[in-house]
């Protein structure tokens, strides 16, 4: 686990790449270099990443039955007051740049939580906002938490005899089960450690910060990495690669458009391996 | 001025019918022990909540009647503030823990109280190896045992020295030698003037440092109840029972760390085993490996008909059936009643030994509340319960007596006595000596991932838990 001040500037760099442009490629390499990121994290990683498909597959799929744009029609049908049946190139187009967005974002997050030292980030926003101090506290470790009491629940059917049975089906019954203990089991942990926090002193004086390590080589590269990835977003707020997507999409890659993406790619490759290589 | 003054002290928990502290009058003079005894579900937590300005403040309810702690007006003190001059160790030692690395945890009430920078590291480095756990310096918390968190626990609350200190089972998770070094030192801490109040069943260990004991029996301040009476030691085992669990050089590696070497033990049908020492040693992890939620590096462990291997771990029960340390963790259902029956219902058993199981632990005024609601007393009862309901040629029970008053650990020797006449066998995980002796056959001491059984135990041990 690492000094979060590196993720955090690569993920928020690569979350402000895929907001600043409408470019289809770069917006790709935002959340390819966000997969690897996430990749090179020691968690369990297929949770999330089904959870950034399904989510960005929705946007691409109800995207062409909500927007009434584009002139590219792919498959023609009438148009109700909310919905839409025609189908357009330009709007699956804007539904796929919309969900890799959507899907940059969850990967992009569960990057940073799931490299950063939850107690460091905590100390970190403890010094910059010290009254979010008990959300971040319940924010850090939720996933983690959440993951430990469902591990807990599943041991608890095992030793009632319930294994759930082989197959997705068997697989989700199981699941579904679950939800409520473990919806209880978060609420408890919640109240849980806002409590232990009050009895160890939250509030009641001024909260000395400790001393941080200063940042390693590794974390000002990470650093650095992160702040060219906002300076590239910057640019492309300004006006850098223009792309327009309605009313007819331009062309999908341009030399530029690729060189631009490529180094996005070539920035997450670089992060995590100096992300890894500090833990 | 009185460290703790109550007056007429009441508190009711959010839609219960009855208050769970009534009448409650207390003062506590600076630099005295206090030790409040009573059956589980009986209010101690509640009390001690209480005073550490935690109820109603986070667990809602109704509070009146007057009372001060350390000098601070409960009814106007926020937590935060009252927590400066008040420790406060929860009974679940994971509850404790608000930073995910040992030192960091034991250091964040420190900065909570506003400490000048330079003075925290030192003084929670000084706070761990006062209780022990130098070592654990670096760790995370979620790596560590139940023993090893209730110390880092205690290191917390002892850190930024409070006027006065709220314990609630201090010593229900920790080995003897640290429930000595613990009481010892609580003992040199009252000399100097803090005031201590702790809830604690076990009274063998810290009923000699108390200045005063009182008993808390249905939310009132009353007579302390007696001391448990253990039913007489089980008989010698026959010998030439037939093993009901071989364990052949088992080996366990976790995270690259062994955390067992090569554990070898043969189990006789009948025997009831205390499975004994210190925080962390692996005694937990043993029983999981048995249980089938931990697979075994190498080695084999069998039961009395086959290799266990290919055996997961649904499918051990109900011959094998685990109740894991801290039950509180692995509650699925919306009463106490279904969490009993329904593991047994699902196996298609009857309904017998369910009905005697809430009969023999004096569940049966709980059946119908939610299992969170429960102190941790009831719900290690209701945990055993759900156990016994499928009747299990092999109990393993880590740490049962956790939390548990002195009437009903009499009661678990004795079931567990009856199960031995039924030829049926017990593992009991524990740092509890007195029920060790009236429940143990054999003794198998874990140390540091090894396992020590029959005559390979030194005569001092086995002296020392006899």
């Amino acid at each position: 686990m690492t000094d979060p001040r590196g993720p955090l500037a690569v993920c928020v760099g690569l979350i402000a790449v895929s907001l600043a442009t409408d470019q289809p490629a770069l917006v790709a390499a935002a959340l390819t270099a966000a997969v690897l990121l996430y990749l090179s994290a020691p968690v369990a990683h297929g949770l999330v990443l089904r959870l950034a498909a399904a989510s960005g597959l929705l946007l691409l799929v109800l995207n062409p039955f909500l927007a009434v744009a584009g002139d590219r029609v792919l498959i023609p049908g009438p148009g109700f007051t909310l919905l839409d049946l025609e189908v357009t190139a330009e709007e699956l187009l804007w539904g796929a740049v919309s969900g890799m967005r959507l899907a940059t974002a969850i990967v992009a997050t569960s990057a940073f939580l799931a490299l950063s030292d939850p107690d460091r980030l905590q100390a970190l926003v403890a010094r910059i906002a010290p009254r979010s101090a008990l959300t971040v506290a319940l924010s850090a470790r939720l996933v983690p938490a959440l993951r430990r009491d469902a591990s807990d629940l599943r041991e608890a059917l095992l030793l009632r005899g319930t294994d759930g049975g082989r197959g997705r089906r068997a697989h989700a019954r199981q699941a579904a089960a679950l939800v409520e203990p473990l919806v209880a089991s978060s609420l408890d942990r919640g109240v849980g450690i806002a409590e232990a926090m009050a009895a160890r002193g939250y509030g009641g004086a001024p909260f000395t910060p400790l001393p941080e390590d200063p940042a390693t080589r590794s974390g000002h590269l990470a650093i650095a990495l992160g702040l060219a990835l906002i300076g590239l977003a910057v640019a492309l707020v300004a006006g850098a690669l223009p792309y327009a997507v309605y009313p007819q999409a331009d062309p999908l890659a341009t030399p530029l458009a690729l060189t631009a993406g490529a180094a996005v790619v070539g920035v997450g490759v670089i992060a995590a391996r100096t992300l890894r290589s500090a833990r | 001025m009185s460290a703790i003054a109550l007056a007429g002290v009441g508190y009711r928990y959010p839609g219960a019918a009855a208050p769970s502290l009534a009448d409650i009058d207390l003062v506590v003079d600076p630099g005295r022990i206090v030790i409040l005894e009573g059956p589980s579900g009986g209010g101690k937590t509640t009390l001690l909540r209480v005073l550490g300005g935690l109820a109603p403040a986070f667990h809602g309810g109704e509070a009146w009647g007057a009372g001060s702690v350390a000098g601070v007006d409960l009814r106007s003190a926020r937590p935060g503030a009252l927590a400066q001059r008040v420790g406060f160790l929860f009974q679940e030692p994971e509850a404790q823990g608000v930073m995910g690395e040992a030192l960091r945890d034991v250091a964040y009430g420190l900065q909570c109280r506003g400490w000048e920078q330079d003075r925290i590291l030192p003084a929670a480095r000084a706070a761990l190896a006062a209780v022990g756990c130098e070592h654990l310096v670096g760790r995370r918390l979620d790596a560590l045992s139940s023993g090893e968190r209730q110390r880092v626990a205690l290191a917390a609350v002892l850190a930024p020295e409070p006027d006065v200190l709220l314990l609630d089972e201090p010593t229900a998770q920790l080995d003897d030698d640290a429930a000595c070094e613990l009481v010892g030192q609580l003992r040199r801490f009252a000399d100097r003037g803090l005031t201590i109040v702790i809830s604690e069943h076990r009274t063998d260990r810290v009923g000699h440092l108390a200045d005063e004991v009182l008993g808390v029996v249905a939310g009132r301040i009353a007579a302390p109840p007696a001391a448990a009476v253990y039913p007489r030691p089980l008989p010698a085992l026959v010998g030439g029972e037939p093993p009901s669990l071989a364990l052949e050089d088992v080996v366990l590696e976790r995270d690259g760390r062994r955390v067992l070497h090569g554990a070898s033990a043969i189990l006789p049908a009948a025997a009831s085993v205390a499975l004994v020492g210190p925080n962390g040693a692996g005694k937990s992890t043993l029983l999981r490996a048995i249980a089938g939620l931990e697979t075994p590096t190498a080695g084999v462990i069998r039961d009395a008909r086959r290799d266990l291997a290919r055996v997961p771990a649904a499918q051990r029960v109900p011959g094998i059936r685990l109740v894991p340390q801290d039950p509180g963790r692995t509650l699925l259902e919306a009463t106490a009643e279904a969490e009993i029956r329904r593991g047994a219902e699902r196996l298609g058993m009857p309904a017998g030994p369910a009905d005697r199981a809430i009969e023999d632990l004096s569940l049966a005024p709980l059946l119908d509340r939610h299992p969170r609601d429960l102190s941790v007393g009831e719900r290690e009862r209701v945990a055993i319960a759900a156990a016994l309901a499928v009747d299990p040629a092999l109990l393993l029970l880590d740490e049962p007596t956790r939390g548990m008053d002195a009437a009903h650990r009499a009661t678990l020797a004795r079931i567990i006595g009856e199960r031995h006449a039924r030829r049926l066998a017990t593992i009991t995980a524990t740092h509890d000596r007195a029920f060790v002796r009236a429940t143990a056959h054999a003794l198998w001491i874990v140390d540091a991932g090894r396992l020590v059984t029959g005559d390979a135990i030194p005569d001092a041990v086995r002296e020392a838990v006899r």
